[in-house]
């Protein structure tokens, strides 16, 4: 097993693009994603004063003060192209006489909550309430955990790659030969991609604790925790891979029409609350839910506790692949001959 | 010889059940569950205030202050469906806020209200309550409130069918680069390429005739979406038909030619592959094939960067056109995917006329 690992460890560390791949293309991916991705559940509101004496003004920044709605800078001449696309669900115009209209194409869930917020704006000098402070974040991780587990999931491919070309070119067999274990041979070569995995998860991590990623969580280290699971789940469902398909052709097969519409239907790539029942139904049975489940588990109930029952589902799934994977990739014994 | 090298890539492509399950399968797959799944989301219906409960704590002998925050909260229920409730005490409240049991608690003091919101984890619907609280409470009951007038526009929402029937489709030729993409590489790897670089037809010609096959495996899908979306879906492409075909099939060259090149310029397959799935999602996420443009254009940073993915202009004109305007969205479209074509052929003829070869020979994994 050691000199499996040590032998892995010189290939990788040689072939600097495997590095690159596993590790740094990652991390990278992770943080452009964690910036690009907009996924957010925040109303689209565009407040216009239309009033030539300031008399709005009271009133729309009473709006933009509004936490959980996102105020989009629209002209009023705007307004009905913005709503047919999509990008404002309701418009707050102010006329001249300080009257507003509520524009929208149908009623919205927030509508009576801005006009609450709209009747209410200019009637100030009440009681006064104080809200607890709380750490400023930066940009939620959430808007790229769909996007980040599916590559996660998808980074364990070049180690199938290696496995079957090693099989392929008869160096699986002179190193079973050697005496070596089909377990150990694959645990070995696992376990170092698994680390270079698993360094990339980290740095990633760190990098968004250095710039203040909001997690969503009390302990950012939950995440990371879920992360690894999702690491764990990669490498094993690529070493099953491996075992199944003969050709490194295949496997690209594999990420698109297996672990493509297994992330779509699990929600990772668009928010899952929303999808249709029947596509919720079948998006539960994926692993891929499983870990976005984990991750909302400690989001939601601020323990760590609340993610492991999914985390024992990921290393369980894990395990049985791992598993199946060793014994189909273990030397058949010669039949004696008759 | 053209012809002879076409008709044997043609044979190869469309006789192999994975490429054609990848041509017929992924469009269909892409605009049903884009199309499907994203249709609650993208009217809005995200259950903001769904269970939403606001928790309060007396510790105050004033009864007039307790009248002040019912006459609030009975004002939030109405907006809002956000019912208020007494908790036992602080304790219990601020353990119920942070394990997304309430958006908040209210501890209503002689002086005033102390609202705790969670420090990690409020959600968009508890944002919103807190924002109206705060307001709330400052505003005097009998002032006079701005008159809001409701307006409904008699127009058809937006539809995540129609939507994602182009933008999905979009998507999915990016794809096709990649079956190009292997195509290339594999010529490669089984050393035809030094058969035909002896040959007369030459490694040009042997390009060429993989980059029409892949135009050809796009007007496959082109022509695989119409059908599907038309009778499944009932989406019309109406009379500007012919401009969305043009235009696809403009974003099928494009794919085709940056699958030829990086198949005849990866080191191996995996990079090969990695390349191009790893463009084809970026390109995907912010041309709005998988996000809608709304929401990438609503971002401050993502509106500006959205303009480098061909996609994005690709899927402004394809809307632009599905709903009837033909305008410069269409030209600027156009004229980034022809652009980006004739960038992509003279860098990678430029950078092989200089390095003396067109196609680098396979190297191992």
């Amino acid at each position: 097993m050691k000199n499996i690992i040590a032998n892995t460890m010189r290939i990788f560390i040689r072939n600097k693009e495997f590095i690159y791949l596993i590790t740094v293309q990652q991390v990278l991916i992770f943080l452009l994603m964690s910036f690009l991705l907009p996924y957010t559940t925040a109303h689209n509101v565009a407040v216009i004063d239309l009033t030539a004496d300031g008399r709005g003004a009271v009133t729309a920044e009473a709006v933009r003060q509004l936490d959980g709605v996102n105020i989009v800078d629209v002209k009023y001449e705007d307004v009905t192209a913005g709503l047919i696309g999509g990008n404002i669900e309701l418009a707050a115009v102010i006329d001249p006489d300080g009257s507003v209209r509520l524009i929208s194409m149908k009623e919205t869930e927030i509508e009576n909550a801005v006009a609450l917020c709209i009747e209410q704006s200019t009637a100030g000098n009440g009681i006064t309430a104080s809200v607890n402070e709380i750490p400023e974040r930066g940009m939620s991780v959430s808007n790229s955990l769909g996007f980040m587990i599916f590559k996660t999931l998808t980074s364990g491919n070049l180690l199938a790659a290696l496995l079957i070309k090693e099989q392929n070119n008869k160096m699986k067999d002179r190193i079973l030969l050697s005496g070596t274990g089909t377990g150990k041979y694959i645990g070995g070569m696992t376990a170092v991609y698994l680390f270079f995995m698993m360094l990339g998860s980290v740095i990633y991590w760190l990098t968004g604790v250095i710039l203040n990623f909001d997690f969503g969580m009390r302990n950012s280290l939950g995440f990371l925790l879920v992360v690894f699971s999702a690491n764990v789940l990669s490498v094993s469902l690529y070493v099953f891979a491996s075992a199944i398909v003969k050709k490194e052709d295949s496997l690209w097969f594999m990420g698109t029409f297996v672990l493509m519409p297994m992330a779509l239907f699990s929600g990772v790539l668009f928010p899952y609350e929303y999808m249709p029942d029947i596509m919720r139904a079948i998006g539960a049975c994926f692993p891929q839910r499983w870990i976005q489940n984990g991750i909302s588990a400690i989001q939601k109930t601020g323990d760590i506790a609340g993610a492991l029952p999914y985390l024992a589902m990921v290393l369980g799934l894990s395990a049985v692949l791992f598993t199946i994977a060793v014994i189909m990739s273990a030397p058949k014994k010669a039949r004696p001959a008759k | 010889m053209f012809l002879i090298l076409l008709k044997k890539e043609l044979k190869v492509f469309f006789t192999s059940k994975s490429n054609l399950v990848f041509m017929v399968l992924l469009p269909i797959l892409m605009i049903s569950i884009f199309g499907i799944a994203l249709d609650d989301y993208v009217q809005g219906d995200y259950g903001t205030f769904e269970n939403g409960r606001l928790l309060y704590i007396a510790e105050t002998s004033s009864a007039q202050r307790l009248v002040e925050y019912n006459r609030i909260a009975d004002k939030i229920t109405a907006a809002t469906g956000v019912v208020s409730e007494q908790a036992e005490n602080a304790e219990n409240a601020k353990r119920e806020v942070e394990s997304s049991h309430a958006f908040g608690a209210v501890t209503i003091t002689d002086s005033g209200y102390e609202y705790y919101r969670s420090p990690f984890n409020e959600p968009e619907g508890g944002k919103l309550v807190r924002s109206l609280f705060v307001q709330l409470s400052g505003a005097v009951e009998n002032a006079a409130p701005v008159s809001v007038q409701r307006v409904t526009l008699e127009m058809p929402p937006f539809n995540s069918k129609a939507y994602y029937t182009f933008a999905a489709l979009s998507f999915s030729l990016l794809f096709m680069g990649l079956l190009v993409a292997h195509s290339v590489y594999d010529e490669r790897e089984w050393g035809t390429l030094i058969r035909v670089r002896l040959s007369h037809a030459g490694t040009g010609m042997m390009f060429a005739c993989k980059i029409i096959t892949g135009l050809l495996c796009g007007a496959v899908q082109i022509a695989v979406a119409f059908l599907f979306s038309t009778t499944v879906f009932g989406v019309q492409w109406g009379d500007l038909a012919y401009m969305l075909i043009l235009l696809l099939l403009l974003l099928a060259a494009l794919s085709s030619v940056f699958g030829a090149v990086i198949g005849s310029v990866a080191a191996n397959k995996s990079m090969c592959q990695s390349a191009v799935l790893m463009t084809a999602m970026l390109c995907g996420y912010l041309g709005g094939s998988i996000t809608p443009l709304y929401l990438l254009e609503n971002q401050p940073v993502l509106n500006v960067l959205v303009n480098i993915s061909p996609l994005y202009w690709t899927n402004r004109a394809l809307t632009a056109l599905y709903n009837g305007i033909l305008d410069e969205k269409t030209a600027y479209s156009a004229a980034v995917l022809a652009g980006l074509i004739a960038v992509i052929l003279a860098v990678y003829f430029l950078t092989a006329g200089r390095s003396g070869k067109s196609m680098k020979g396979a190297g191992a994994v």
